[in-house]
Order: C-alpha cells, then sequence, then structure tokens
C-alpha cells in the first residue's frame, strides 16, 4: 500500500477500533446505557456498534488484500495517491463492501435475537421466544424461528442480488 | 543480406550505474545503458529493445526501476523529455523518470476491474489536452486497430487473456506516449496471440519513430527476431570463482550494427547469436 501519513494514521484508528469487538456484549451495554435510557434505543445501538465494528475489520481485510499489482497499475498512468485510492482501494472494492455488509448483517441477524433477550425490557422477538419457551409453547418457537431464517435468507439473497446487478464485473 | 541502412540520433534512454536493494539486499547492481533514437530512411522506425536473463536475475526489478515504480538505491534513469522537445535538430533533453511517464504492463496484464475497455481508455487518456471529440476519435481509432472493437464494453473479467493484454497495452500507450515496457508479453500465450502481439510491436514501432518498446522474454529466438538491441541480464562472476547474487548486463548485442535487426525472420546468423546468448546466460 502507498503509505501517507494521514493513511497510516486512519490505519491505526482502524485498527484500533476493530480490536474493540473483542468486548464483551454486556460490557458495551454498561457503556451504552450512561448515553442512552431508551431500552428499544438501546438494543440499535448494540447492534449498531457491533456491526461497525465487525465491518471495519472486514473491510480492513478487503484493504490489505489489494495486490501490489492493481496499485502499481494505477501508478503506471499517472495516478496521484488520491487517484489510486479512489480508483483502486474505493470504486475498484465497492462489491467488496457490500459482500462484507452481507456478511456482516448475517451476524446481526443472529445476535438481534440474543440482545433482546438481554434487554428484554423493549420486547421483541428475543423475548417473545424467551416467553414461549417458559410457557413450553414449542410450536411458536418453531414459527418464531422459521420467520427469522426466512426473513435472514431473504435480505441475504436481496444484497447478492443487488451486488451482481450493480456490479457486472463482480465475480466474488 | 545487406545491411540495412540507419542512422542513430540522440539518446532516448539512459540508465546510469543504477541499483536497487529491497530491505538491504542488493536485488540488482552496476546497470549502465544508452539507447538511441534510431533512423531509417522512408521508413517510421522505432526502438525494440529486448532483456533476457535466467529467472531471478532481476529483469523485473530493472523494469519497475525504469517505469518510475521503484525509486533506485543509487543512480538514475533518464528518459527523453518530449515535452521540452524543441524539435528537428536539437538533442533531446533528458529527464529523469517518474511514475506515468513509461507505460509498463506487468505479466499479469492487470486493469482497472471496475471499468469497461471503453471506460479504462478514457480514463488512460483523462490527462491528454485533446477535445473530447479528439479523444473519442482517436479511441474508436485504436479499438479497430487492435481488434477491441467487439469487446469495448466489456469488463475485465469478461475479456479473454489475449485482449486483456492489448488493453493493457493500449491503455498504456494512450497515457504515457512514447516509452513502454512489457515484462514477459508472450509467456502463456498461444501461436495466434504471439502472433498479434508481434504485429502490436510492428504497430508501435512503425506509428512513430521515437516509439520505443522494452520487453522481457524467455524466448531467445523471439527476442532476436523482433528486437534491435539485446541486454542479457545475469549474475556476474566474481574473480575467485563463483557469482555474485545480483544481477547486472553481462552483455549487450546491438543488432543493428551485427546487421540482423528487422530482417523478418531468422536465419543461420540469428541461430549462430541465439546460440551465443544461450552460452552467456547458462554461464550465469
Ligand atoms: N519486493 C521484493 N522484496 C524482496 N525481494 C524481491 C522483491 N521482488 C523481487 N525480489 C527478489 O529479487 C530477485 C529478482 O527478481 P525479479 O522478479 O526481478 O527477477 P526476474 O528476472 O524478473 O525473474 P523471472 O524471469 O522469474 O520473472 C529475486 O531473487 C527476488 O526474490
Ligand atoms: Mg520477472
Amino acid at each position: 500500500m502507498p503509505t501517507c501519513r494521514r493513511c497510516r494514521s486512519s490505519s491505526r484508528w482502524a485498527n484500533f477500533l476493530s480490536q474493540l469487538r473483542y468486548l464483551p456484549l454486556t460490557g458495551i451495554t454498561f457503556y451504552l446505557a450512561m448515553i442512552v435510557s431508551d431500552a428499544r434505543t438501546m438494543q440499535v445501538w448494540v447492534l449498531v456498534v457491533f456491526m461497525s465494528l465487525y465491518f471495519i475489520t472486514s473491510l480492513l481485510g478487503v484493504i490489505r488484500d489489494i495486490p501490489q499489482e492493481e496499485i502499481d497499475h494505477a501508478r503506471s498512468l499517472g495516478c496521484s495517491r488520491w487517484e489510486v485510492l479512489m480508483e483502486v482501494v474505493i470504486k475498484g472494492r465497492l462489491d467488496y463492501v457490500i459482500e462484507v455488509l452481507r456478511q456482516n448483517l448475517a451476524i446481526t441477524w443472529m445476535m438481534l435475537v440474543t440482545v433482546e433477550s438481554i434487554l428484554v425490557a423493549a420486547g421483541g422477538l428475543g423475548v417473545l421466544i424467551k416467553n414461549s419457551d417458559r410457557f413450553m409453547n414449542h410450536g411458536r418457537i418453531l414459527a418464531l424461528q422459521i420467520v427469522i431464517l426466512l426473513v435472514g435468507l431473504g435480505i441475504d439473497q436481496f444484497l447478492n442480488y443487488m451486488r451482481k446487478v450493480l456490479f457486472r464485473y463482480s465475480r466474488i | 543480406m545487406p545491411k540495412p541502412h540507419y542512422e542513430t540520433k540522440s539518446p532516448v534512454l539512459k540508465v546510469e550505474d543504477l541499483s536497487v536493494a529491497y530491505d538491504g539486499k542488493t536485488i540488482i547492481k552496476d546497470i549502465n545503458f544508452t539507447e538511441c533514437d534510431t533512423v531509417r530512411d522512408g521508413k517510421e522506425q522505432g526502438q525494440t529493445i529486448a532483456f533476457v536473463g535466467r529467472s531471478g536475475r532481476g529483469k523485473s526489478t530493472l523494469f519497475r526501476a525504469l517505469s518510475g515504480l521503484e525509486v533506485p538505491t543509487t543512480g538514475k534513469v533518464l528518459v527523453a523529455d518530449y515535452a521540452n522537445f524543441k524539435g528537428n535538430g536539437d538533442e533531446i533533453p533528458l529527464k529523469a523518470v517518474h511514475e506515468g511517464d513509461v507505460g509498463f504492463v506487468d505479466q499479469k496484464y492487470t486493469l482497472f476491474r471496475h471499468k469497461t475497455v471503453m471506460q479504462a481508455l478514457h480514463f488512460a487518456m483523462r490527462k491528454s489536452k485533446e477535445s473530447e471529440k479528439e479523444k473519442a476519435d482517436k479511441i474508436a481509432a485504436a479499438l479497430t486497430a487492435w481488434g477491441l472493437e467487439n469487446v469495448k464494453n466489456q469488463y475485465p473479467n469478461e475479456l479473454s487473456g489475449g485482449q486483456r493484454q492489448r488493453t493493457a497495452i493500449l491503455e498504456q500507450l494512450l497515457s504515457s506516449g512514447t516509452f513502454i515496457i512489457l515484462d514477459e508479453p508472450f509467456s502463456g500465450l498461444d501461436v495466434g496471440n504471439i502472433e498479434s502481439v508481434k504485429r502490436a510491436f510492428d504497430l508501435i514501432c512503425s506509428s512513430h519513430e521515437l516509439n520505443t518498446i522494452l520487453f522481457s522474454t524467455h524466448d531467445i529466438e523471439l527476442a532476436i527476431e523482433l528486437a534491435d538491441s539485446i541486454h542479457v541480464l545475469g549474475y556476474p562472476s566474481l574473480p575467485g570463482g563463483g557469482h555474485a547474487s545480483h544481477g547486472t548486463i553481462l552483455k549487450h548485442f546491438d543488432l543493428k550494427e551485427l546487421g540482423l535487426a528487422w530482417s523478418g525472420g531468422l536465419n543461420g546468423d540469428h541461430l549462430e547469436l541465439a546460440r551465443e546468448i544461450k552460452a552467456v546466460m547458462l554461464g550465469s
């Protein structure tokens, strides 16, 4: 990677943020509780924070995997550092961003239910499952899980489809 | 066969005392050579310069330095500065090479993965001062001449190897003008593709007298057939026996002077030269 001072310092920041994903979930809710009080907002924030940390981690991986040849190719066409960033890193990897988003949403989707059952106050699917479990309503658990599965798969397929439609060159 | 008449004019490429080291390890050292503009009567004649040498002797490293992608550890690479060239008769001024001055096509024919052939060519011409109309005309003409008309709206992953390679060459020609470096342009190509790259060389050389192609290959006969100047890279032998572990130019053959250039085929003298070159390579 071509290194300029700003790139290096921002990549250090990204690496730092990426490491925060090892913070335990309940730890994060503790800090967030100091900022937000509403339970629903809280649920959303926990998910947003987690998703962002994983997202940054995956994006760093994508950037690290850009072959030197692609950067040299741009340089040989007289690209400035900013043009290299724009053409090779940003535009040249936009389809990977959607792919990364899709992978991360899968994790987040799984976490959704967990987060909801930790922060029970706001209700949600997680709470429904928990309650059904308590009242031995197995049929309802199964139904809820199927709903969650189908919605999840739907989002996944949609993003994959969008990537292929938007980026014809994308073969990941 | 009569020796074709030619004259050499001012230098277009001058390499002085070049060395490149990676992490303190010297890869190439003591590289010195000069290539001049060659002029033939009644013909546009560019320069075709080949670099041969066994694997790992530093051909790719030398090319990276020549194209300005790698900053030399010592020495310098000077290329003709046509922008400050006053006109006929004058010596062409030289300047230190900077990335973008020299076209470079790597062995994998790397392209922008998100640009179609057409978009890539327009991008390559983004800095040119011609009008949009002139650019479009030039690109259209080039697409036809290089047989890329039918695939102009396709992305690199939708092109064949040969089409990718031609796009990569064309892109560099439109962007940097006269100099183009090709690292192993013949590797992994079938006979038909090799012919089309040869035609591409012809096209480049005959389109402007100052056009200069530098290429590397492991096919010595092909190098002799196409080039008018051949440099052999290898590890130099040490006085006490054995070899140094950095590459340098061991020998230079000027095929123009030997009367072997531009003959359009191989005869006995060419094959004799091939034997000589191989002997130098094997001893390094
Ligand atoms: N980025 C690098 N860092 C360290 N060493 C390198 C690097 N690139 C190349 N080398 C070393 O430099 C030497 C010359 O490599 P180079 O690729 O220039 O050889 P080559 O003549 O092009 O070989 P080939 O014919 O196999 O392509 C090799 O020993 C290689 O290991
Ligand atoms: Mg090489």
